[in-house]
């Protein structure tokens, strides 16, 4: 990968979380969060909250599973010891459109709504919009949802969350991704945490909710349509880098995440993790493309001369016999 | 009281027994083969113990009555129960499995009364809530479901006389596995009601405690694994920390190295 197209993504892809981060221009109307024990999406939400608190922007929290009010809220309405229309009506009052004054709504969890209002979830979630109210909702994707609820014949809850949903980001803890790679790169199994393992007894694994950030895995929908892929480290506020305008980086450029003595050459980091999965590097080590820029190509030489008709270029091997008489060089 | 408690508990564990933050919650899980009664009995007394004496402790059990937790708890730190006064107990264990269930609203009353009576005397004013089992209510009364039992721990843990709560429920393959979805084999009601109810709480602890058999099986010397994570809810620093762990015979416990 050319150094400058890494450079041109990095670039790109910080700018658009910061502005998703941010609220800015209202870019994602409605921002799901899916965590897991291994990763919880909390911390997420305090950095959603606390910028939008610099930012000026009123946060309303809507509680179904937090008892205590966090940080940088200004509103928090505990639904869970409240009827559906009672909730509702409070969030309406509290989000009403006024000029100049942005909301952003947080909920906790889907969870309890999505397993009472399975199919009524889009329409529910979509009466809490308004043009100037963004939502930023968390799903904890190993919750089941009670059996009774589904449908066989209609989409879970979940597919038509992620379907609804501009911008998706899936929490995952930085110990775990580390080892899955680590594991990746000596082509060894990948290794399981948690409730993934199927331990008797685990429910969270060794380096769940680690102390150092947390691993997001972000999928944009622009306007257009067009999808935008891309894998950041979040670092908590202590150990974020002083001065730095954006805190969050690209996974790739996490100093755990570059094998030692290797400045992150390797073509894969462009296609992502899908494409690790492929059984060949495609990419190439940084040998291999100082020796392949060094290559002169032919036409090159050609441009330089010009303009004298019809010429054979020939490099002279050892092993050719030079006739002065036939060849000119 | 309190040396004797000291030694029956290993210094490594201490730091994990301490009264939780206020207003959080902490995970306790264990399995069938691997009992966490043990530390369930040393977060009691841990906060029987408390220096400052302003804090009682209310057991609500689903599982075991009075005369298991008072041998348990007089195994566990020498306390005798019945001379002390900051120990309350309700006993759930008949209830939840008479043939004519409590309503929810019911349930939560007698347990707020319970929680006002344990804060009643002039020198406590908060109560460390255990709420031992109640997650068997999930598989005895049709009614509760996660999202019903969820609600009440939440209003219970919202008590103001309430300092911190710490709820033990199993985490066996049964209780947990419908959290990962399975194509060939649709989870049972209840298997779904018991996963999700037991990760909503572990995303919303501070702390999660898991013990489990070894993976070898049982042994002489080692009673089973105890592992600390921190849970979903991220306010506290938790250090996390994996040991194995011998209860003798006395009722101490050991680490082992």
């Amino acid at each position: 990968m050319a150094p400058t197209t890494i450079q041109h993504r990095r670039t790109h892809n910080i700018l658009l979380i910061s502005k998703l981060l941010n609220q800015r221009d209202a870019a994602s109307p409605f921002t799901l969060i899916l965590d897991s024990l291994e990763q919880s999406g909390q911390p997420l939400l305090r950095e959603y909250a606390q910028r939008a608190n610099a930012a000026k922007v009123k946060v309303v929290f809507l509680s179904f599973q937090t008892l205590k009010r966090p940080q940088n809220v200004d509103a928090f309405i505990p639904a869970w010891n409240r009827s559906l229309q009672t909730w509702q009506r409070e969030v309406a009052e509290h989000t009403k459109p006024t000029p100049n004054q942005r909301t952003l709504l947080l909920l906790d969890t889907l969870n309890p709504l999505a397993a009472t209002h399975a199919t009524t979830l889009p329409t529910l979630l979509s009466t809490l919009l308004n043009p100037t109210t963004t939502l930023l909702a968390l799903y904890h994707t190993d919750m089941p949802l009670p059996t009774a609820s589904l449908d066989p014949y209609t989409p879970s809850p979940l597919t038509l969350l992620r379907h609804l949903a501009t911008t998706l980001i899936t929490t995952h803890s930085l110990a775990h991704v580390l080892a899955r790679k680590a594991a990746r790169d000596r082509s060894l199994a990948e290794p399981t945490h948690g409730l993934q393992s199927g331990a008797e007894g685990v429910l969270q694994g060794l380096g769940a909710n680690g102390a150092e950030g947390v691993v997001l895995e972000l999928e944009h929908r622009r306007k257009s349509g067009r999808g935008v892929r891309e894998w950041y480290f979040l670092p908590y506020a202590g150990a974020a880098p002083k001065g730095a305008k954006e805190s969050v980086v690209l996974l790739e450029d996490h100093p755990a995440w570059k094998p030692a003595g290797d400045s992150g050459a390797v073509g894969g980091a462009e296609e992502g993790p899908e494409a690790e999965a492929g059984t060949f590097e495609l990419g190439l080590t940084e040998r291999q493309r100082r020796a392949r820029e060094g290559v002169v190509l032919p036409y090159f030489d050609a441009q330089k001369g010009g303009g004298e008709g019809g010429r054979i270029l020939y490099d002279m091997g050892e092993e050719d016999d030079f006739d002065e008489e036939e060849d000119e060089i | 009281m309190a040396s004797s408690h000291r030694n029956r508990t290993p210094s490594a564990l201490e730091p994990y027994l301490d009264l939780p933050a206020e207003q959080s919650l902490v995970l306790l899980t264990n399995t069938l083969g691997c009992s966490a009664n043990w530390l369930t009995s040393r977060f009691a007394a841990s906060a029987i113990n408390d220096p400052s004496s302003s804090t009682s402790v209310l057991l609500v059990s689903w599982m075991r009555d009075l005369v298991f937790w008072k041998d348990e708890l007089r195994r566990a730190a020498g306390i005798d129960v019945s001379r002390t006064p900051s120990f309350h107990f309700l006993d759930l264990l008949s209830e939840s499995l008479s043939p004519n269930p409590t309503s929810v609203s019911a349930l939560e009353k007698k347990i707020t009364t319970a929680i006002t009576q344990a804060t009643a005397s002039n020198t406590t004013t908060k109560t460390l809530l255990i709420l031992d089992y109640p997650s068997l209510l999930l598989a005895t009364t049709p009614t509760i479901t996660s999202i019903v039992l969820s609600n009440l721990l939440l209003a219970l843990r919202s008590h103001p006389s309430v300092l911190s709560t710490l709820l033990t429920t199993p985490a066996d393959g049964p209780f947990v596995s419908a959290s990962l979805p399975d194509v060939n084999v649709a989870p049972t009601p209840v298997e779904s009601e018991s996963a999700a109810f037991t990760v909503q709480q572990a995303h919303a602890a501070c702390t999660v405690l898991s013990v489990r058999e070894l993976d070898t099986g049982a042994a002489r010397d080692v009673s089973g694994v105890l592992r600390v994570t921190k849970g979903g809810d991220g306010d506290a620093e938790v250090k996390e920390w994996e040991g194995l762990y011998l209860v003798g015979r006395d009722g101490g416990v050991k680490i082992v190295e």
